[in-house]
């Protein structure tokens, strides 16, 4: 399917030319990157299909449509509006937020702009079920702080924040999201040559104006990008949905399914598979416009020869009022890491009253501490991280510089299939590797540290593309092929410029790589063996076994170590791309 | 699809066998020594405890697949005792060890040697004849109904769902004691309910086997508010005063939470189900004799004492008087118990999970 039909060309020695221009093309590469990403891809992808098709037990197992029927006409309209309205919210939600900030840190005067920064880290950091938790404390319907403190304003006996309810759920998840799209649009913004908004503001545009008719339209791929990733995520992200809608009787088709995997003593595979194949689908026909959006690159290739001073665009009088809102977006991602501050130095889970200043110690810390598997697993869960991410961007920082500056057909599978991971359900790809590596006993790394690795690799690639396509959009093919006249190769061009220019964009992709990695308990809690424990493996533990305000220390420790470690990459990547924020 | 099973080196049952009986030979030229994991497993010559040592002092390894760390004082006292054993665990959640397990046998990796594990998580691994049933001279002391029926395995400890309340928001004399008293009107939208794992499945079935169906869709009136949080994570809630009465709280939660000041009741409300959780050991273990002697010592009055300070009951007859609750049921012993299961589940997600 990846040949080409070549125009005919006279003799040999046309045909070698020939040759020799698609090598210098990159045809080539292309085609071995998308070999490479095949053989990673596929027997999971095959597995998936397997299982969609399987009905009946493990033992006598049928093959049928049956998962795909009961998918689709799983009882109603109502589960697939109420699915829709939260996916669609959230990734609004999201967007909203992300680009707003992301903008106004990166070209703005407002002030506080690192706290923004260093709330996106905090709440990376940690994972969906403690946030979820953090969430119930501070707006629980009966003792949520927030809810509580409100009540001795406006009376009654419950809420008034409604957190179990549709609303509550688009916020939640749209706030997962929010450090995501302003992480990958900040590198972005970050390089933007200032000449355009610059031009905008002498030929009279205001500062609603200049965003909305120059920061936008050139923002577009790195927008469309992360609504992408974030609305086929919240499509299929049950978490959010089984915490905090059902306990308000709200149920998505992703809890409906989840349901669906749990009736028995082991999980069934069979409708969570069928709905990912069917998400599949819709995720080619958003993909394929997003591909419409970036065909002519150069459009929206902001970083260019001329060297030039950032500067930022003076807010003036709407300094104060952007910088309340500015403000929003730390304070929601952080309260519920803040809640669980609070949390970790009780010994049981109290609202905050002053009361309690009392009771108040580091024991959980030391208990978290004193366990032989937290160090273990932090030490497992960081090399594991190291490698997922550098192995993840390594790979699509080559595949997305070639899908950006090479036309062939080849182009858009490659992207295609790094994408399909995507819709992954993260359990199903568990069971998937793990059967795979059982049976292939040829390539021993089950039970080590490489199995989770290659695992995240898979998991993680979709999301290093979108981070790297946005990033190498916005270089000039000019600095390219200057570095070529110069007798540059394409090795050198690729570390010499490419990479030093997309570097903020590289960087934070490796940063979510390795955040992701560290906080995703599906896949660890399958491929965890003796030796390649991870700390995720203890967030379940102590979930199962121990007193939130354990979790919560644990929590603690995790997200302040990440947010150094990122606030560092972040400041090393600027300053070695010379790009000042 | 079928895939060769390609066989994982050093794992071949047949070398196994040879290796234990040379070294059994070596050992001690005088009896016949047990062999075969389902001999180790079942010996129960005078010398079995000398036996089982010399073997586990050979073999110097254990691997155990288990839910939770929550055991770890019964490990460091069980290495204390046999120093020469390295001990090794893979945890996670039951349903996840048994599909892992499953798949690691199917592909011919055989490296488990024991489970300590919800005893709905063994159910499939039985089936698949992943475990093999062993004898012990401690069973004498457990009461017939923690045997599972062919000796797969034995629980070796338990909790049990109840009634659990935060006692600051229901004063002692109004907390609903028996099921039907969850009826009462006053509890409408005031309950919640932990929706994770087999917790309210258990509980429905509990209620089906002792009230009948009816009375759980006449409970599911109640409009019980579902949390999809484990137990444990309930109980917190519930001492942070979000959550005032909840049917699905386990007391060992409530005794470890309370003892920290946690301001938590429990009741059992009639029969409650069981969670247990049981030791078991895998049909091709690599280590027979460290697993066998560590079934025994799971099982001794010793470690039972060690299981109780962690909160958890005990199945020993003379252990009783732990204020373990009159009526027990042990759903993971019934014998049509995963159909009833599949039953207990529908009624479960059309009743709470899912209210009108």
């Amino acid at each position: 399917m990846m040949t080409h039909t070549v125009a005919a060309e006279p003799g040999a020695w046309g045909r070698l030319d020939h040759l020799r221009s698609r090598l210098r093309t990159g045809e080539t590469a292309v085609l071995v990157l998308l070999a490479v990403v095949l053989v990673i891809v596929l027997p999971p992808f095959l597995f998936l299909v397997r299982a969609s098709l399987t009905l009946g037990s493990a033992a006598a197992p049928q093959y049928g449509l049956d998962n795909f029927v009961s998918v689709l006409t799983r009882s109603g309209s109502e589960l697939w509006v109420t699915t829709l309205l939260y996916s669609l919210g959230a990734s609004a939600l999201a967007i909203t937020l992300g680009v707003s900030s992301a903008w106004l840190v990166a070209r703005t005067d407002v002030p506080l702009r690192q706290t923004a920064l260093v709330a996106a880290f905090l709440s990376l950091a940690v994972p969906v079920i403690i946030k979820s938790i953090g969430w119930i404390m501070l707006l629980g319907p009966n003792s949520g702080l927030i809810n509580v403190v409100l009540r001795s304003f406006v009376g009654g006996d419950e809420g008034p924040i409604q957190l179990y309810s549709l609303g509550g759920m688009i916020f939640v998840e749209g706030l997962l999201w929010t450090p995501v799209v302003f992480l990958l649009t900040l590198p972005v913004l970050g390089a933007m040559d200032p000449a355009l908004e610059e031009a905008a503001a002498t030929s009279g545009a205001d500062l609603r104006q200049t965003f909305a008719r120059v920061t936008l339209p050139l923002m577009r791929p790195s927008i469309l990008a992360v609504f992408l990733l974030a609305l086929i995520r919240s499509l299929e992200s049950f978490e959010v949905p089984l915490l905090i809608g059902a306990p308000g009787n709200l149920h998505t088709l992703t809890t409906a399914i989840y349901q669906s995997i749990h009736t028995g003593f082991v999980p069934k595979y069979g409708e969570a598979s069928a709905f990912a194949v069917l998400l599949l689908l819709l995720v080619a026909a958003p993909l394929a416009y997003y591909y419409r959006v970036t065909a002519h690159a150069d459009r929206y290739a902001t970083i260019s020869g001329k060297g030039f001073r950032p500067r930022r665009l003076k807010l003036g009088a709407w300094r104060a009022p952007l910088a309340l809102w500015l403000m929003i977006i730390p304070l929601s991602l952080a309260a519920p890491v803040l809640i669980m501050l609070w949390a970790s130095f009780l010994p049981v889970y109290k609202p905050p009253a002053l009361a309690d200043f009392a009771s108040l110690s580091l024991a959980n810390y030391w208990t978290v501490w004193g366990r032989a598997d937290t160090v273990a697993g932090l030490a497992n869960s960081a090399l594991i991280g190291f490698w997922s991410a550098t192995l993840v961007v390594a790979l699509t920082f080559i595949a997305a510089w070639l899908i950006v500056r090479y036309r062939g057909a080849g182009r858009w599978a490659l992207d295609f299939m790094i994408s399909v991971p995507l819709v992954f359900p993260g359990i199903v790809l568990g069971i998937t590797i793990l059967i795979q590596f059982l049976r292939l006993p040829m390539i021993p790394i089950y039970g080590t540290i490489w199995i989770l690795v290659f695992a995240f690799l898979i998991r993680f690639m979709p999301y290093g593309m979108r981070f790297c396509h946005a990033g190498i959009l916005a270089i000039q093919r000019e600095l390219e092929e200057c570095g070529r006249t110069c007798g540059a190769g394409v090795g050198t061009v690729l570390r010499r410029i490419v990479l030093p220019l997309a570097l903020p964009s590289v960087a934070a992709a490796w940063l979510y790589v390795f955040l992701h990695t560290i906080r995703d308990l599906s896949l660890a809690v399958l491929l965890a063996g003796p030796h390649n424990q991870v700390v995720a493996v203890v967030i379940l533990d102590l979930w199962n076994n121990g007193e939130v305000p354990e979790l919560a220390a644990l929590a603690v420790v995790m997200a302040a170590g990440v947010t150094l470690l990122g606030l560092a990459l972040m400041w090393l990547s600027r300053r070695a791309s010379g790009i000042a924020t | 699809m079928t895939v060769a099973r390609t066989r994982w080196p050093g794992m071949s049952r047949r070398t196994l066998r040879a290796a234990l009986l040379l070294a059994g030979l070596c050992a001690s030229p005088v009896a016949a020594q047990p062999s075969s994991v389902e001999a180790i497993a079942n010996y129960d010559g005078a010398d079995r405890q000398k036996t089982l040592e010399a073997g586990a002092r050979r073999e110097g390894a254990l691997l155990v697949y288990t839910t939770g760390t929550q055991i770890k004082p019964l490990l460091d006292r069980f290495e204390q005792k046999y120093p020469y054993l390295r001990i090794e665990l893979v945890r996670a959640g039951s349903s996840d060890v048994a599909r892992k397990v499953v798949e690691e046998y199917r592909a011919g990796y055989e490296k488990v040697d024991a489970f300590e594990l919800a005893a709905h998580g063994l159910v499939v691994p039985r089936d698949e004849e992943i475990l093999q049933p062993f004898q012990s001279p401690e069973l004498a002391a457990y009461v017939p109904d923690a045997i599972e029926a062919k000796r797969h395995w034995v629980v070796v400890r338990e909790s049990y769902t109840g009634i659990g309340h935060n006692t600051k928001l229901i004063p002692a004399d109004k907390v609903p004691k028996t099921y039907e008293a969850l009826l009462d009107p006053q509890w409408k939208n005031r309950m919640a309910m932990s929706g994770t794992s087999t917790t309210a499945v258990n509980w429905v079935g509990t209620l089906v086997l002792v009230h009948g169906a009816d009375f759980v869709r006449k409970l599911g009136q109640q409009n019980i508010r579902v949390y999809n949080l484990t137990g444990r994570a309930l109980a917190n809630l519930m001492s942070a005063g979000e959550v005032a009465l909840s049917p699905t709280i386990y007391n060992s939660h409530v005794a470890a939470s309370s003892e920290k000041g946690a301001p938590l009741g429990w009741v059992a409300p009639g029969p409650v189900p069981v969670t247990d959780t049981g030791v078991a050991i895998a049909r091709k273990a690599p280590h027979p004799h460290a697993a066998m002697l560590f079934v025994d010592f799971l099982l001794s009055k010793e470690g039972q004492v060690l299981y109780r300070e962690l909160g958890y009951d005990s199945a020993r007859r003379d252990m009783a008087g732990s204020g373990a609750p009159a009526q027990k049921l042990y759903l993971a012993n019934r014998p049509n118990y995963i159909h009833e299961y599949e039953d207990w589940v529908k009624l479960y997600q059309g009743v709470f999970l899912r209210r009108r």
